[in-house]
């Protein structure tokens, strides 16, 4: 056999022999180790945490990223769990499946954690789902709220409430309290966004509102120009505008440019501070979920961090960590056995609200508000 | 709408001509597409945004300053690189390929230094724009068109009377007869670099006012302005500029059908059909053998 | 676990080593420069992934995306059949982004910048592959059988045929060969085995979306290519082994992530010019890159 061939097939047989070495590790189910221990395990526990820390929402990642070691800092501060010291590895998901898929897969397969908080977009939690299923992982989210996340799988739970309830109502709101029946839709095309397009969609149609323009752009567009002047075009009284921030950004200068004038309303997404004090988001509406959180928990946050304001989704993630230590306690460390439990999980008081999981780990019910940009700054809407 | 649709054109199609118009002094001069020079104009940018952001400097100073920074830039990419390649007798694939490398070291290192978000750059206020014929245009954007209209102007009457640019073309169009007659052909590249490089310069200050700045979006625009030099003749530097024009109403007209997703498709596809059925574009010259470089 | 990440590592360079032993079919041997090979990658991916979505049986999904890519591998020759020299590179460069502007706009097929997720692992006649390691000995395999019928063909007189198109003998057209079929035959060889390491690909990272089919990856396996040297399979594998190995060692040293991915792109955007610039021969390559 001619020498080069000889030295690929040596090549590829070394890596047959890295891969047949190390097949035991792939063993199904199971990814921790320290249930069948009969002695007191005294390791640390280790937990993943996925979300944008860099790009288009590392604002609110980065910040979310804090509320989550400030849970991690009181239950340590506590004792642990069972006396085991919960460690986080923080992974960037960069809001979207590719990267939030490499971050999660490392954090399942070469950390081994026991759980994971995240993803926090929605593309990250859904690309990240199928193998956190697979190896019995749970991934508990505190802020992946497009509606196809219910489906995600049996070891997807989420801290926050499916869209199905802010699309439908931000089209109530739309309908009912702005008195509008002509909406022009311009999304981003991202699982969260589109989501939220389509239930108002749904839901506005059903109240008997047009949608006169449904328009839409890549995330990383910088140029909204042509879907606004389909909306100027258009006879519509109301722009909802579902994006991330840097698309949202341009969105909002442009209007302003092409004098657009017309009330523009979003979703959550809306209150990064970025968004809030940008050029043209004068006078926006935005819709958010109501988070009851303690008076304590928001001075404690704000002070800890030396931040001004709460970061939406700030509470949730404080919430996730401590629901999952809490039913780390109570059953150990096994990935089924977590699922299992936070089935159970009906009445959590949680400093976001009160937390209960149905059969497909969404939350029950969800409460909404609607914020006003005013001055570079967001305010309660009060019509 | 129609009035809209067209200024947005307009204004899309300048901002490629800003990018065609460099490149395509670049490539007629040197023969192979320099795909880097859309990073030339996002180094430029970030170069603004950080004088902007550390220094006081006034305003007069910072963007000639830029513009330096941008020609240096592209001279000495031509001198440290493509130079070196040329003396080997490497090909015009072969630069391509190096400028696709230099294209990404680029970027990325614009990533590394400044992060990936956008940063904005706050220098003019912005709010509504001007009402024309029921259509709106900002100053920053009427700034633009005069711009491109300038260079355009400019360009053109620079290639055919100065003397730098009768050289040029005449080293474009025949390098060897131009080298026997004392051009040196070599001093001719690095002012093909300097000058392109420094319209790059402009693009990049002009874009990170009217778009923002990102790392990416050089190249980007690279794309389409590759696109605009094709469709209007690589071999000619006012075509470009009427190509990018061409490419912009193209992109802006065919969304009030589509959806405008669709955008960056037209171009794409515009790019492949000019490459297969006239490679030379609308005001190129047919060079007749397709076997030889464009 | 350490070997799990060097296991996937290993993947990754087997799925890339088919992919440019692929292009150097197409660049090395054929002499034709496809700058929009990552489109044939791509397309496998896709039928691969959209296939098995449907319930068709992963070995059927697995030829169909090589079939399928082939077919593109055609269409690129018949577009690109009279085109030579810059005008061929830069019309395959053009090709890929089309291919790329489908794959994102085209979303009622694929979802366009959604991407899909969930690809399952593949189930061979009830040998599921469902870890990473087992499914290195699959892509192994498979690269092993690849690489040897590559072998094959450049080693036979078809593939000095071949060679003969890509060095523009003037004797290939006295033989009467016909070169046009040829150029043909090279890129749909080409492209049918890039779609199958396409399809290796979107079933071990489960999700796959019309980014990862873009500029950048066109940039690594040129890299690799170029770096391994022209008509050289040694190379190609080799190289993949390098080029793709190296800045792993980036994620030992303590860097913030947000620094790696860039750093990586900049690492092979330095070798790629470092190796035009004083060995554009590459590692084993036997040509020149024309």
């Amino acid at each position: 056999m001619p020498k080069k061939l000889g030295i690929v097939i040596a090549g590829l047989a070394l890596f047959l022999l890295i891969g047949g070495g190390c097949t035991r590790t792939d063993a199904p189910a199971d990814v921790s180790t320290d249930t069948d221990a009969p002695v007191e395990d005294t390791s640390p526990i280790k937990l993943g945490w996925l979300g944008p820390l860099t790009g288009d929402v590392s604002s609110v990642g980065t910040a979310d990223r804090e509320a989550a070691e400030l849970a991690v800092t009181e239950i340590n501060e506590a004792g642990g769990i069972n006396g085991r010291m919960l460690e986080v590895t923080y992974e960037d998901g960069f809001c979207e499946g590719k990267t939030a898929l490499a971050g999660g897969t490392k954090l399942i397969n070469v950390d081994e954690v026991v759980a994971i908080v995240g993803g926090f977009c929605s593309g990250e939690t859904l690309a990240v789902a199928p193998s956190a299923e697979e190896k019995h992982v749970v991934m508990l989210s505190p802020g992946s709220t497009a509606p196809s996340v219910t489906e995600a799988g049996d070891y997807i739970f989420r801290v926050v409430p499916s869209d199905g309830f802010q699309g439908k109502y931000a089209a109530e709101f739309v309908y009912n309290t702005l008195e509008k029946k002509k909406v022009a839709i311009v999304y981003a095309i991202t699982d969260y966004a589109e989501g939220l397009a389509n239930v108002f969609e749904e839901e506005y149609k059903k109240l008997g509102g047009e949608i006169v323009v449904k328009d839409s752009f890549l995330q990383e567009s910088r140029d909204l120009k042509a879907q606004l002047t389909k909306v100027k075009n258009s006879e519509a009284e109301v722009l909802y505008f579902p994006t991330y921030t840097e698309a949202g950004v341009v969105g909002f200068k442009q209007a302003e440019e092409l004098d657009l004038g017309i009330q523009i309303l979003g979703p959550e997404t809306l209150s990064d501070e970025k968004l809030v004090t940008a050029q043209g988001a004068e006078g926006t509406l935005y819709t958010v979920p109501v988070s009851n959180e303690s008076e304590a928990f928001k001075t404690k946050f704000l002070e800890e961090t030396g931040r001004d304001d709460m970061p939406v989704y700030a509470s949730q993630t404080y919430d996730a960590v401590k629901i999952l230590a809490q039913v780390i306690e109570s059953v150990g460390t096994n990935g089924e056995d977590i699922k299992n439990e936070l089935y159970n999980v009906k009445n959590y008081e949680g400093v976001s609200g009160m937390i209960g999981f149905d059969e497909n780990g969404d939350l029950t019910s969800a409460e909404y508000k609607v914020m006003i940009i005013k001055d570079g700054k967001s305010e309660d809407y009060t019509k | 709408m129609f009035f809209q649709l067209l200024i947005n054109g307009l204004i899309a199609g300048s901002i490629y001509a800003l990018i065609a118009s460099g490149f395509s002094i670049i490539y007629t001069t040197n023969k192979f597409v320099h795909f880097a020079h859309g990073s030339t104009a996002t180094v430029a940018a970030y170069f603004l945004y950080w004088i902007f952001s550390n220094f006081g400097l006034p305003l007069y100073l910072v963007f000639p300053l830029t513009i330096l920074i941008a020609a240096l830039f592209g001279f000495l990419v031509h001198l440290l690189i493509y130079l070196p390649l040329k003396k080997r007798k490497s090909s015009s694939v072969i630069l391509l390929i190096a400028s696709l490398a230099l294209m990404a070291f680029f970027d990325n290192l614009m990533q590394l230094l400044f992060g990936a978000d956008v940063k904005i750059l706050s220098i003019f206020p912005h709010g509504k724009g001007i009402e024309i014929l029921g259509a709106y245009i900002t100053p920053i954007q009427i700034v633009i068109l005069i711009v491109v209209l300038l260079l355009f102007f400019g360009l053109w009457a620079f290639s055919k009377y100065s003397k730098l640019g009768k050289i040029m073309r005449a080293v474009s169009d025949n390098p060897e007869l131009a080298k026997t007659t004392g051009i040196n052909s070599i001093r001719v590249q690095h002012w093909s670099f300097v000058i392109g490089s420094a319209i790059a310069g402009l693009a990049g200050i002009l874009i990170a006012l009217e778009h923002n700045i990102e790392p990416a979006m050089g190249t980007h625009l690279m794309i389409q302005g590759f696109t605009a030099a094709v469709i209007g003749g690589v071999t000619s530097i006012p075509g470009s500029i009427v190509g990018a024009y061409v490419l912009g109403l193209t992109e802006n007209f065919g969304i009030w059908f589509l959806p405008s997703g669709y955008k960056s498709a037209i171009a794409f596809v515009l790019l492949l059909i000019f490459l297969i059925i006239r490679p030379q574009g609308i005001f190129g010259i047919n060079q007749g053998n397709r076997d030889q470089k464009m | 676990m350490l070997s799990a990440f060097f296991i996937h590592i290993a993947v990754i360079i087997v799925i890339y080593a088919i992919l440019a032993v692929s292009l150097n079919v197409a660049v090395g041997y054929t002499g034709l420069l496809n700058l929009g090979h990552i489109a044939f990658f791509g397309i496998g991916a896709y039928t691969s992934a959209l296939l098995t979505k449907n319930d068709v049986p992963y070995i059927m999904a697995l030829l169909a995306s090589g079939i399928f890519a082939s077919v593109f591998g055609w269409l690129l020759a018949k577009i690109t059949s009279r085109l030579k020299g810059d005008y061929l590179s830069l019309a395959t460069l053009g090709f890929g982004f089309v291919v790329y502007a489908v794959m994102l706009n085209w979303s009622k097929l694929t979802r366009g910048p959604l991407g899909i997720a969930g690809i399952e692992k593949p189930n061979i006649f009830g040998w599921y592959l469902k870890g990473s390691g087992s499914y290195l000995i699959f892509a192994s395999i498979i690269a092993a059988i690849i690489i040897f019928i590559i072998y094959k063909i450049v080693k036979s007189r078809y593939g000095r045929l071949l060679e003969a198109v890509r060095d523009d003998a003037i004797g290939a057209q006295a033989l009467g060969k016909n070169i046009y079929k040829l150029k043909i035959q090279g890129l749909m060889i080409s492209a049918f085995f890039a779609g199958i390491a396409g399809s290796l690909y979107a079933h071990y990272i489960s999700y796959i979306d019309p980014s990862t089919f873009f500029i950048s990856d066109i940039i690594v396996i040129f890299t690799i290519v170029i770096v391994g040297g022209l008509a050289s399979l040694r190379g190609s594998v080799i190289s993949a082994i390098i080029i793709l190995g190296l800045p792993e060692m980036l994620r030992f040293v303590d860097l913030p992530s947000s620094m790696i991915g860039p750093m990586r792109q900049m690492m092979f955007a330095v070798i790629l010019i470092l190796i035009l610039m004083f060995k554009p021969r590459g590692l084993f390559g036997k040509i020149d890159l024309e």
